[in-house]
């Protein structure tokens, strides 16, 4: 009873303020919706609980919270592959950074021993 | 060019007396032979030898006295990859060409930044070598001859066949063979020594291959650019040298099956 309040009242708080920061143009319209659709189904997830068991009877799981347990393993598997990759892509610029300053120090080093003799 | 080559330890084997073992698929059998000074003179020019330091005060004169009674300073290219001791003062006071990575970004990546300076300064044959100590400058010959005769685009030095490596223990020896059977089931290509810093490229070799593992997986990858781009290769023996310098800078013996599923999951990235 009283996570139904909690999600009911932290949903709406979520969906509100993604339409603030949507106004602000600080998340993309796309990025509003996303977030304002899960908060909507999270709060008909609680207040419909047979809803969420129909539907997870569905994909062959037996309880709604299983299914969407297993939905949110899911999500967060593909949310770390993004990161690794966002981070292995970091790390290559940054090395493709240090290599073009080492070797324009080196060049200007050479150049300038040249001219100086 | 000064200074004596330091003494070595291991067993002393001279050039042109030994003959290689057959390896199978894209090799071919190298035969070493005696080098003149004339011959050597030559065969020597645009070749670059890039040698990868972190934290090498201790030994980096040595290598590069050791380097420097092979080929002149101007070709010799030291990539200091963010040494926090005094390995790029030392190597400035040879004047050979000193890369300085900001940021220590790991072996690979030295070798990489190295083998692009290498490039742009015009190299035809490029030779990768230890800044550890491991190896000797005076096999520099025997490993560029084959590329100069048109019969590799790569030479890859191995320390088990012919020369034995002095002072390898046999965890090492373990590993590294484990290495070898690795390598042949994942990259598909057979070589006896899948991790050996002392090899040479030709200049085309050098271009078709992409680094892009900073660290120690980088030898793993070298491998599977030569399969990719069918590139020709052949293996030579070679001295290594191991110490308690050398094996205390080295890599742990088990830290090799992280390398193993490290190389794994970048590959997967590819």
């Amino acid at each position: 009873m009283i996570l139904k309040i909690l999600i009911v009242i932290f949903g709406t708080f979520a969906i509100s303020r993604s339409y603030l920061r949507y106004k602000d143009r600080l998340l993309t319209l796309f990025g509003a919706l996303f977030w304002s659709t899960f908060w909507i189904l999270a709060i008909l997830a609680v207040m419909f609980k047979e809803w969420t068991s129909t539907i997870s009877n569905l994909f062959g799981i037996g309880r709604g919270a299983d299914l969407l347990l297993f939905i949110a393993v899911i999500l967060l598997s593909y949310l770390s592959f993004r990161l690794y990759v966002k981070l292995e892509e970091t790390r290559q610029d940054l090395t493709r950074l240090i290599r073009a300053l080492a070797i324009k120090e080196a060049e200007e080093q050479i150049n300038s021993s040249l001219w100086g003799k | 060019m000064h200074g004596a080559p330091p003494a070595h330890q291991g067993s002393d084997v001279a050039p042109g007396s030994e003959s290689l073992g057959n390896y199978s698929g894209n090799n071919d059998i190298g035969i070493l032979s005696k080098m003149t000074d004339e011959t050597s003179s030559t065969l020597l020019h645009h070749v670059y030898v890039v040698v990868p330091a972190f934290n090498e005060a201790a030994v980096i004169d040595k290598v590069l006295e050791d380097l420097m009674g092979i080929l002149p300073a101007r070709q010799i290219i030291v990539v200091d990859d963010g040494s926090f001791d005094n390995t790029g003062a030392i190597a400035r006071k040879f004047d050979v060409i000193t890369l300085r990575h900001l940021i220590n970004r790991g072996q690979g990546a030295a070798l990489a930044t190295g083998i692009e300076f290498a490039l742009r300064q015009g190299a035809e044959v490029i030779v990768t070598f230890d800044g550890d100590g491991q190896h000797r400058a005076s096999e520099i010959p025997e490993l560029v001859q084959p590329i100069r005769d048109g019969k590799a685009d790569v030479v890859l030095g191995t320390r088990f066949a012919g020369k034995k490596a002095s002072g390898i223990g046999k965890s090492r020896t373990l590993v590294l063979k484990l290495g070898v059977i690795f390598t042949r089931i994942v990259s598909g290509i057979k070589v006896s020594d899948c991790h050996n810093g002392f090899r040479a490229f030709s200049r085309h070799a050098a271009q078709q291959i992409r680094i892009n593992q900073d660290g120690m997986t980088h030898a793993s990858e070298l491998l599977d650019e030569i399969v990719r781009n069918r590139l020709h290769y052949i293996e030579l023996p070679v001295h290594v040298c191991y110490n308690d310098y050398t094996r205390q800078k080295g890599q742990k013996s088990t830290n090799a099956v992280v390398l193993g599923i490290k190389f794994l999951i970048s590959r997967l990235l590819k």
